[in-house]
Order: structure tokens, then C-alpha cells, then sequence
């Protein structure tokens, strides 16, 4: 049986062979009709009954990953692919690529009518180790095919806007520039078919409008586009059609302008654009009344460097937003009455410098206990950084000066009556120092000056998520990782058995609040990415910290991510903890947090 | 010898510019690679400690020559490798030689420093010195694209230049993972300053790491076959590299040259001086 | 089978799978790699039969004959095993050959242990794709670790080889299902393994590569053994002993794996006891989105 594996060989065959291999291996043995092959020259991808399963000797019951896929995409056209995690998106991407032949059981038919590039989902999986520079990384997709012609690597970056980043080296990019100069890379082949899988993952709502208008320019050009994803957001909305999947089935589809909050909720979608069809409905039965363009008022740049809201406020869209959405969940988190609004966090003139520029400067904010700041900017803003500088995790190439106060929450009032058994099945969580004998440094008034302790000591005042799971985590399994997430509290040997029974109890607690305890026993890889975010998260919440650093906690969550991550956050609040995110999702942000804050110059 | 005169003559590189990444090194990679086995033919080819010794004597001077190469990285690579070999074959064969015959320079007990010995001893050592000397130039003076450039350039399949390639360039892609580890671990309280706090996390650390670059590394070969790789036997260089009909024909000479040396030097035609024949000129 | 089952009726027009049949490997790589090791075998009975138990004043041919059979050896190995090798392996390479060269490095010639650890990449890549891989992966580690760090290894190229493969071929046999079985399997295959470097480290290296291993050859030496004797001694008790542990240590790697990695290797999964395979069925869905 064993025999029968994947021994494939790596090289063509023996017998002399063009020097291109088949892209699209399935055409070749196909007994086609002249009419049914003009036909498929006409369209620039078409999927007729094609199903893909990963290995055909597993024993899996009869779920393939895709299940008899009938689509079609003429030049000039852009279709969106959508579908909760799971559905088989990606797997369609690759399929379409013809990038699968090697990792299961294709069959039948996919067929494309030339070149066709595909651009990953992963922006951390965006290098390819061969190249150092943008340069090198944008003549790459020309090279492999073993063409020496010279490549326009300026004129590749402007088509996207990204003319700033030649010469670059690449590790100093940001996720989404990385998927942007991997894109123009792609684009230089000058393909038939572009299929993306996610493009709009981490890129921030202006780098997307620029990525919309240049996959415009290549649909002008007779080019066709294939995206894929989880959410929908301002490059779906531009696609022509939307098709959805479930369970690697093609379960409905619409013209782009017909889709509405409803139909993506029901396939588990992800919204993160108002819709022109719910905005219609809403115009009429608000006899017209104006409808708030609130993610581009919010995302337009602000005089200032940082502009918070006032303290308690919430910006004015709020209430037209959750009127539209009826099929979400409540809002995330109840607000501090203002009078008794007091910081739980205060930053004070914070200056991070990276050999020797100012990453930002003088930056003032606080944030409250029961609260939700949202951190807002473009790509490369210093999001990220702010987190990690406020977490003391910036490493030795930069320098953090400015005050950093903490008040460690007063113990919070019993959580409201009926919504709080997520956090009962947690209890008791206050007070903190009966659970656990770590020295907390706070003085009389119970004011840590976190500014002054290194970053394993603030690690129980602050928990911070990064935005790439992976490089948070290292155990086999998901259980294995919570019990060795954190060091235990100094003890005497006789006490190990009680402090590791202990830590067992949280760690079902945790699982439980993060919707994990089913997979309490996978290896962390095998989750879906926005569960290994989760997981990172509930290794955070095991210390049982005052304050939350989510550095980019939507990134490619479908409806149900999104719902479990909303009730991560209010199960926290809840228990007086305070929030600080990063996000580019400004519609989202605009519903889960009192207030917004703007990074950038 | 032609290898390491090629060698030589390499000048200073910037390795990487904008516009025409290693263009500045004057040899192709693949002349390197071929430069590099002609003097491995060479050192254990010729039974004279006169050509590890001159090769890595060249080699010190290509290593200093070359602003491409830090020589302080260089010579402390050499040293930390060349190093426990001495001291062991030193210990080994010249202190416990098992021959006979030998001429006994010092006994105590079943310990005796005989010349045999320390000659074995020497010339074993002179041989990886030298390897070790040449092929930490290589390692120095190489990244990943470097690298597959030239194996591609000598037909090697594509699979092997690419696992050769990457092997390469792990080494920054485990640091990083490594610091992402720390850092992970720092922020959930662990006080990873303390180097036995460090030690006690280590287990852990590893075994993450080989799955986390298992995952990388699965993800990255995903990536370049989305940019193309695979679809053509043999892809165009990555970088741009000097080549031209002098570099041709040392790729062809210099293999050429070191075999007609060991073939002189097995057969007797060639004949460079042995080590008994130094040590009797030494002795008069 | 269920692969039927697993695609709708309707549509079925071609069937493409990797795992279907083992393809029809040409003729020529099974030739090769048994021309490699044929050359092996000849050039360690050749310098067993010709050669003085003890280096020489002058070190003379030996080293050239020993160097270029076994090197030749390993590239005939290695380009037989080519059109053996499932593509997706070549992804884990690196990592295997980066973690031969670092584990080996340290523990073999840097620390005092008479162990050498330097196969743990190429028995977890034989385990996971085959024997082909597993011999492949030990070639390139030692070729790129004596070109990169430390050439004397490029030496032991064909033991190398052995080892990855014998690991496919243990994993074949089903003896990574259970950890007792890993570490017999590892004990015998350390025998063939330390008699194959043992030659190499006498008439290349004097015995005296690693910290650890080199010690023991002195002390062998010390009580009258000639060269290749007292280095063989060394070489079977090392070799066994590293083997068995090396082969324990790749069992429980495989066990710690991500089944989206192990799952494209129908031999790996083999190996995973009845209880993990359901787990990877129930997780392959989470992969595919």
C-alpha cells in the first residue's frame, strides 16, 4: 500500500519533453469535442464536475475538499469565491492554478485558457528564501520560467502604487507589501487568469482601493480574476459576480450588487463594506434619509498624528451600523459611564525610535477598564510596533522613552444577568492574587509603573497577541501549549501537584472560552489560522492580564471567527479587562470599540 | 593550484545592489562550485602535505583579500572547526600511533610522542584544514540565489539546486525563529534573560522549531511553485552574475588541470615532496 | 477505496493522483542505484583487503580510493533515487539536511559524548517518503555540510545514504509503529552502518573526528588494537547505540508532527498507530480551507 505513495517524479519524464511542463496536466488525456474545446478557448478558466480530495487511502468518509465545481470566467470578468473557513476556498484557488496535482486526487475538468499566476493567502508565506530584494522578487516569476528578458520592476510597483518600495529588502516589508510586491512579481508575466486568494488580507482600506483599480486596469486589458476568501471587503464588492461555497460545494451566488448582509451571514461570510444593497433598502425606509459613508469618514487622515475620540464616545455611525447588521451579535461591549471613566492603561508622550527614526512620537492615550481602543493607520504605520513597545517587545534595535501606567481593575461588578456564563464557567477570576503567589509590584494606590519592568514581568498585566500566530507557538498540541504557556508561580516542591492541577483546571477554563476544547488534542498547524490566533489569545488570557495587545485579530476570520473573536473580547471587558487592537477592518472597529485611534504621518 | 589562482583573483564585492544584485562579484557561482571541488580533488588526491599547505596558505591570503569575506568571522569559523581536529588527531596519532617501526621521541607508559605519529598526524590535519579553509570561502562568500544560480548553471536538477540552495540559507530563518520563540515565551512571563531560565525552555524551544520551519519551509516551496518553479526544467539565473569565456574555460580547465595532477601524482609522473622526504630534509 | 465515493458520480472524466499507482519509475534509476551501491560495497572491500591495519609515514592513495568510491557511490545513489522521490519531500529537505548538520555538528565533534547524531533529518525524511528520499537526503546533508562547515564528513557520504534508507526500509516493515521497534530497528542498522565509516575514519581521518568518538580510539589504541580495528570497535559501539536513539528520537518527532504535513505520505501514516490516522481524517478539513 505504502508502494502506492506519492512517488512522483520530480522531473519530467525521460522521454524528450517540451520544454514547458503542462500547467494544467488534466487537459491532455481529455476526449473532447471540437465545439466543447472552442468553448473552452472562449473562457479564460472553466471548472466543469471538478473535485479535488486530499488522499484517496486515508480513512475519511466521502467528504472530498471539493465537490463537483462547475464555474466559469470569461476574459474581462472578476468572480469572488467566498466561504467560511473550511469550504474549500483555497483549495479551489490552488485547483484553478493547477498547483494540486501533487497533494491529492484531482478529477474532472479545469481547463484555462493561458497563463494563469496565483498569489497566496499567507502574507508571512510571502517569501520564497530565494530572493533577498523587491527587485530580485519581481524578476523571480520571470526567471523560473527560464526567460532572461529584462523585467520593468519600477513599472510593475506602480501599477500597485508601491513605487516607494524599490530596492527594498524584503524582510524589512509589512505583510500586506510583501503580497503586493509578490502580486506585481506575478503581474510581470502578463497572465490570463489572476486567481487571489484573500489579496485584501492585510492590506490597509487605501493600499485596497489602489489594488481594486489596478485589478480594474487588468480586466480593461482583457485579463479575468478569480478571488477567494472568508470576508467580504472592498476588492469582493468589486467582482462582478460572488459565488459561495460550503463544504466545497458551490451553495449559491449573485451579482456583486445584489448581495446583501443576510445572504453573506447565511453562508458565513464576513462583511466588511456597507452594502449598495442593504444601503438601498435602508435609503427607502428611511424615506431617504443620507446613508453614513462611516469606514471612509473614519479612515480619512486626520490632521493630527492621533486623534482619540472622546472618552466614552462612540463614533455617530454606531447605531445605522448595527440596525443593518441584525444577523450579528450584540454589541461587543458595554460602555463606562463617563463620569466614572477612569485609565487603566495610560500612555504618556511615548516615543518609539528605530536606528534613529521616530516610529511615533509623543503619543498620549488611555484607555479604561471595560474597554475597546482600536488602533487605526496605514500599512507600516507602527501599529504593530506600539503593541510590542507597550508589551517591552521590540528587541534591541529600538528604543521606547515615555511613561506607561497601569491601575490594576478594582474587582468588577457580577457580569449582567444571562450573559455571563462564559465568564462562570471561568470563576473565580478577581481578585487575581489568590490565584496565583507571583510578586506584583504595585505601590500603595496599586499603580504599577509598567514602563520600568522588563517583558516577562509586565506578561501579567498585558497580554500580547501577535499577528502571526505561528511564531507564538511551539508545543504538539493545543492543550500542551496552554500548560506550558506560562512559567508557574514560585512554589515549594510539596505544592507542584496542586499548581499543575491547577493550571490543568484554567487550561479547560481557557479552552472553553476560546471555543478549543474540542481540539484540545490537534497540533497547533492543523487549526484553521483564525484558531491559532484564538489559541495565542487563550495563552494570554491564562495569565489572566489586565489589559489585551490583539495585534491584528481579524485577519482572515469568517463570520464564525469573527462572532468568536467578539466574544472573546466581550467575555474580557466584561471582567474589567481592557482591550487594544489593531485592525483595518474600520467597520468592525467602529462596532466593537468606544473609541478609534489613528496612527501615521 | 588553478583553484585556488581563481580564487584569488576575486576582488572585492559588494554583494547585492540594487539594480544588478551580485554583478559585482567577478565569478560566476558556478565557477566557484567548480573551483571549490578541483581543490578538494587536489587536497586528498596528492599524497604531499606541500598542496593542503599551500592551498591554505591561499586560501588565508583570499581571505583577507577579499572584502567580501570578514575575515574575522572567516578565521574564527576555521578555527572553532579546524580546532578539536587538532587537538584530537594530535592526542590520537601522535601520541598513541600504533606503528612499530616508529622513532620514539618521548614514552611514559603506553603514551609515546613518536615522529610517525605527529607526521600522520600533521598532514591528516593539514588536509581538512584546508578543505575546511576553502569551503568556509564558499559558505561566506554565498546566499540561497547564488547558490541555486550556479548548480542550475551545471545542470544540476532542479530539485537537488533547490534543496541544496535552501539548506543554505536556513540559518537566518532558524535565528529569526528563534528570537520569535524567546520573545513569545518572554511574553507570557517566562524570563528568558536568564540563561537558566533559557536552558530549561530549551527542549521546548527545539521541538517547536523543527515543526515551525517544517511549516515554513512547506510554505515557502508552496509560494515559489505559485511564482513558477517546477514549470521549466531549467529556470533563468536569479541574479545576474559576470560570466564570460574565461570563466568558461576555467570551469573547464580546472577540473581538467586537477585530474591530470592526481593522475600524474598517483602514477608518479608528478612527483611533490612527501613527508618523510620533508622530514629527512629536515633532519639533513 | 473510497476515492470513488469521495467525488460525485458525474463528471469524472480523469483521475489524478499521486497515490494512485506507484509510477512507473524508469529502469535505469533502480540500475543506478544499485551500481552505487555496488561501488560502495567494492571500495570498502578493496581498502578492507589491500590496505595496512595502520597509516603509513606517508599517507600514500588510500584516502583518494576511499573518497572517490564512496563519493562516487552516493552520486549514483543519489541520481538513481531522483525519479523515486515524491516531489512535496523536497520542501522538507532543507530542514532535514539543516537539522543533520547542526545536531551532528554539536554532538559530534563539539561535545565529549561518543555519539554522532548526525541522521536524525534523513531518518525522519526516509520515514516519512520512502527509502529513495531518505538515502537522497543523507547524500546532499553531507555533501552540503562538508562544503559549508566541515568537508571531513563529505567522507562519510555513503553511510549516510545507508542510514536514511535503511530508515524507509524500517519504516516499510512497519517498525515505527511502536517505540521498542524504532530502537531494534536502529540497533541493527547501526552494524552495517558503523562497519561502512569505519574505514573512513581510519584511513581519512586517523580515528580522530569527534571529541567523544576520537577518545575511544585513543583508548582502543592504548590497548594494542591496530588503527581499523580499534576504529571499528568504536564505529559498531557508537554506531548502534547513535542509531537507536536517533531512530527513537524520529519516532516521536513523527508523532509531534502536523498531520497537514504527515498526511501527503501514505508510508508516514502507515506508521502513526490507528488512533492518530483518525485524527488526521478529522482534521484534513480544517487544511483545506
Amino acid at each position: 500500500m505504502g508502494e502506492r505513495s506519492s512517488y512522483r517524479s520530480p522531473e519530467p519524464s525521460p522521454e524528450p519533453s517540451p520544454e514547458r511542463l503542462p500547467d494544467l496536466p488534466l487537459d491532455r488525456s481529455l476526449a473532447r469535442s471540437a465545439a466543447e474545446r472552442r468553448e473552452a478557448r472562449a473562457q479564460a478558466l472553466s471548472l466543469i464536475g471538478a473535485s479535488f480530495a486530499y488522499r484517496a487511502d486515508e480513512p475519511i468518509d466521502a467528504r472530498a475538499a471539493l465537490s463537483n465545481i462547475n464555474l466559469s470566467l470569461e476574459p474581462g470578468e472578476m468572480l469572488a469565491v467566498l466561504g467560511p473557513q473550511g469550504s474549500g476556498t483555497s483549495t479551489l484557488c490552488r485547483l484553478a492554478a493547477g498547483l494540486l496535482a501533487d497533494h491529492g486526487l484531482v478529477s474532472g475538468r479545469v481547463e484555462a485558457a493561458g497563463e494563469v499566476a496565483m498569489l497566496g493567502d499567507d502574507p508571512e508565506a510571502q517569501l520564497t528564501g530565494m530572493t533577498s530584494f523587491v527587485d530580485d522578487e519581481i524578476r523571480l516569476p520571470t526567471r523560473l520560467t527560464g526567460s532572461t528578458r529584462p523585467v520593468d520592476v519600477d513599472g510593475a510597483l506602480e501599477a500597485l502604487g508601491m513605487r516607494r518600495l524599490a530596492g527594498r529588502r524584503l524582510d524589512t516589508l509589512s505583510g500586506g507589501e510583501r503580497q503586493l510586491v509578490a502580486l506585481a512579481g506575478l503581474m510581470t508575466l502578463d497572465p490570463s487568469l489572476l486567481v487571489l486568494d484573500q489579496p485584501a488580507l492585510s492590506l490597509d482600506p487605501s493600499a485596497r482601493v489602489l489594488l481594486r483599480d489596478a485589478l480594474r486596469r487588468f480586466l480593461r486589458g482583457g485579463g479575468a480574476v478569480l478571488l477567494a476568501g472568508h470576508q467580504h471587503d472592498e476588492l469582493t464588492a468589486a467582482a462582478d459576480r460572488v459565488v459561495f461555497l460550503q463544504r466545497g460545494r458551490i451553495a449559491g451566488g449573485a451579482a456583486s450588487a445584489e448581495v446583501t448582509q443576510e445572504m453573506l451571514a447565511r453562508h458565513g461570510v464576513w462583511n466588511t463594506v456597507d452594502l449598495a444593497a442593504d444601503a438601498a433598502r435602508i435609503v427607502k425606509r428611511n424615506a431617504g434619509g443620507a446613508d453614513p459613508e462611516s469606514a471612509s469618514e473614519l479612515a480619512a487622515p486626520a490632521a493630527a498624528g492621533v486623534v482619540p475620540t472622546a472618552p466614552g464616545a462612540r463614533p455617530a455611525p454606531q447605531r445605522e451600523l448595527e440596525q443593518r447588521d441584525p444577523e450579528l451579535c450584540e454589541p461587543a461591549q458595554h460602555e463606562p459611564e463617563p463620569e466614572r471613566w477612569e485609565p487603566l492603561l495610560s500612555v504618556r508622550d511615548m516615543t518609539v525610535r528605530r536606528e534613529g527614526f521616530a516610529v511615533f512620537e509623543g503619543l498620549d492615550f488611555a484607555v479604561a477598564s471595560g474597554e475597546v481602543l482600536a488602533i487605526i493607520g496605514a500599512n507600516g504605520a507602527g501599529k504593530s510596533t506600539l503593541l510590542r513597545a507597550i508589551g517591552a517587545l521590540l528587541g534591541a534595535s529600538a528604543s521606547t522613552t515615555g511613561e506607561l501606567m497601569l491601575r490594576p481593575s478594582t474587582p468588577t461588578l457580577p457580569a449582567p444577568e444571562g450573559s455571563g456564563q462564559l465568564q462562570a464557567r471561568v470563576a473565580p477570576t478577581h481578585p487575581r492574587d489568590t490565584r496565583t503567589k507571583l510578586p506584583r509590584s504595585h505601590d500603595a494606590k496599586g499603580v504599577v509603573e509598567l514602563g520600568r519592568l522588563a517583558a516577562h514581568e509586565r506578561a501579567q498585566y498585558v497580554g500580547w497577541v501577535g499577528q502571526d500566530p505561528g511564531a507564538q507557538l511551539s508545543a504538539a498540541t493545543v492543550r500542551g501549549e496552554l500548560e506550558r504557556a506560562a512559567p508557574l508561580a514560585s512554589h515549594r516542591r510539596r505544592d507542584r501537584a496542586r499548581l499543575r492541577e491547577e493550571r490543568r483546571r484554567a487550561v479547560q477554563a481557557v479552552l472553553e472560552r476560546v471555543d478549543l476544547a474540542e481540539s484540545s488534542e490537534e497540533h497547533p498547524y492543523d487549526l484553521t489560522p483564525a484558531q491559532r490566533k484564538d489559541l495565542v489569545i487563550a495563552s494570554a488570557l491564562l495569565l489572566e492580564p489586565s489589559v489585551l495587545l490583539l495585534d491584528e485579530p481579524t485577519l482572515g476570520r469568517d463570520l464564525e471567527g469573527m462572532r468568536r473573536l467578539e466574544r472573546i473580547i466581550t467575555d474580557f471587558t466584561r471582567s474589567g479587562g481592557a482591550v487594544l487592537l489593531t485592525t483595518h477592518d474600520l467597520r468592525w472597529a467602529a462596532r466593537v470599540a468606544a473609541r478609534m485611534m489613528r496612527l501615521g504621518n | 593550484m588553478t583553484a585556488m589562482q581563481g580564487r584569488l583573483s576575486e576582488p572585492g564585492l559588494e554583494r547585492h545592489s540594487r539594480t544588478s544584485p551580485g554583478s559585482s562579484a567577478i565569478l560566476h557561482p558556478a565557477t566557484e562550485l567548480v573551483l571549490l571541488a578541483s581543490a578538494l580533488l587536489c587536497i586528498y588526491g596528492i599524497p604531499s602535505p606541500v598542496v593542503p599547505a599551500t592551498l591554505l596558505a591561499l586560501a588565508v591570503i583570499t581571505a583577507a583579500a577579499s572584502p567580501r569575506i570578514a575575515l574575522g568571522r572567516w578565521a574564527a569559523t576555521f578555527a572553532v572547526l579546524a580546532a578539536p581536529m587538532l587537538l584530537m588527531v594530535g592526542l590520537i596519532q601522535g601520541v598513541f600511533y600504533p606503528g612499530d617501526r616508529a622513532e620514539v621521541l618521548w614514552r611514559w607508559g603506553a603514551a609515546a610522542v613518536t615522529v610517525d605519529g605527529l607526521a600522520v598526524a600533521l598532514q591528516l590535519w593539514l588536509r581538512v584544514a584546508a578543505m575546511i579553509a576553502v569551503c568556509a570561502l564558499f559558505a561566506f562568500g554565498s546566499d540561497s540565489a547564488r547558490t541555486f544560480d550556479g548548480m542550475i548553471r551545471l545542470r544540476a536538477p532542479l530539485g537537488i539546486a533547490y534543496v541544496c540552495a535552501t539548506a543554505l540559507s536556513l540559518i537566518p530563518l532558524l535565528r529569526g525563529q528563534v528570537s520569535h520563540a524567546l520573545e513569545a515565551r518572554a511574553a507570557r512571563g517566562w524570563n528568558t534573560a536568564r540563561l537558566g531560565t533559557r536552558l530549561g525552555l530549551l527542549p521546548g524551544i527545539i521541538a517547536g522549531l523543527l515543526t515551525a520551519s517544517l511549516v515554513q519551509l512547506d510554505q515557502r516551496h508552496d509560494t515559489l511553485e505559485q511564482r513558477g518553479f517546477g514549470r521549466v526544467r531549467r529556470p533563468a539565473s536569479l541574479q545576474e552574475h559576470r560570466d564570460g569565456r574565461v570563466q568558461r574555460a576555467i570551469r573547464w580547465a580546472a577540473p581538467l588541470a586537477s585530474i591530470a595532477l592526481v593522475a600524474g601524482a598517483v602514477s608518479g609522473l608528478v612527483h611533490l615532496p612527501s613527508a618523510s622526504e620533508i622530514l629527512g630534509a629536515i633532519r639533513g | 477505496m473510497n476515492t470513488r465515493d469521495s467525488v460525485s458520480g458525474q463528471g469524472l472524466v480523469t483521475t489524478m493522483s499521486p497515490g494512485e499507482s506507484r509510477p512507473n519509475a524508469p529502469k535505469w534509476a533502480y540500475l543506478l542505484t544499485a551500481a552505487g551501491s555496488l561501488v560502495i560495497i567494492a571500495t570498502y572491500v578493496a581498502v578492507l583487503v589491500t590496505q595496512p591495519a595502520t597509516l603509513g609515514q606517508d599517507l600514500g592513495n588510500t584516502t583518494l580510493w576511499v573518497m572517490l568510491g564512496y563519493l562516487a557511490g552516493a552520486a549514483l545513489i543519489a541520481a538513481g533515487t531522483l525519479p523515486l522521490i515524491p516531489r512535496s519531500i523536497y520542501a522538507l529537505m532543507p530542514v532535514a539536511i539543516a537539522l543533520n548538520i547542526t545536531v551532528g555538528q554539536i554532538v559530534g565533534t563539539l561535545t565529549p559524548i561518543p555519539l554522532y547524531l548526525d541522521s536524525l533529518g534523513s531518518v525522519i525524511v526516509g520515514v516519512l517518503a520512502g527509502p529513495a528520499a531518505g538515502a537522497l537526503t543523507g547524500v546532499l546533508g553531507n555533501v552540503i555540510w562538508g562544503v559549508t562547515i566541515n568537508p571531513t564528513v563529505i567522507a562519510f557520504t555513503a553511510g549516510a545514504a545507508f542510514v536514511g534508507a535503511a530508515a524507509g526500509w524500517a519504516a516499510r516493515l512497519g517498525a515505527f509503529r511502536a517505540a521498542w521497534w524504532a530502537v531494534i530497528a536502529g540497533l541493527i542498522v547501526g552494524v552495517p552502518g558503523g562497519a561502512l565509516g569505519a574505514p573512513v575514519a581510519a584511513f581519512l581521518f586517523g580515528g580522530g573526528l569527534g571529541v567523544g568518538t576520537g577518545s575511544i580510539v585513543a583508548t582502543l589504541q592504548a590497548a594494542g588494537l591496530e588503527m581499523l580495528g580499534a576504529t571499528t570497535a568504536q564505529s559498531l559501539a557508537s554506531d548502534t547505540a547513535d542509531k537507536a536513539i536517533i531512530f527513537l528520537i524520529a519516532f516521536l518527532v513523527l508523532r509531534a508532527l502536523p498531520k497537514r504535513i504527515v498526511r501527503r505520505y501514505p508510508l508516514a501514516m502507515r506508521s502513526l498507530s490507528a488512533r492518530s490516522r483518525r485524527g488526521a481524517g478529522e482534521t484534513r478539513e480544517t487544511v483545506s480551507a
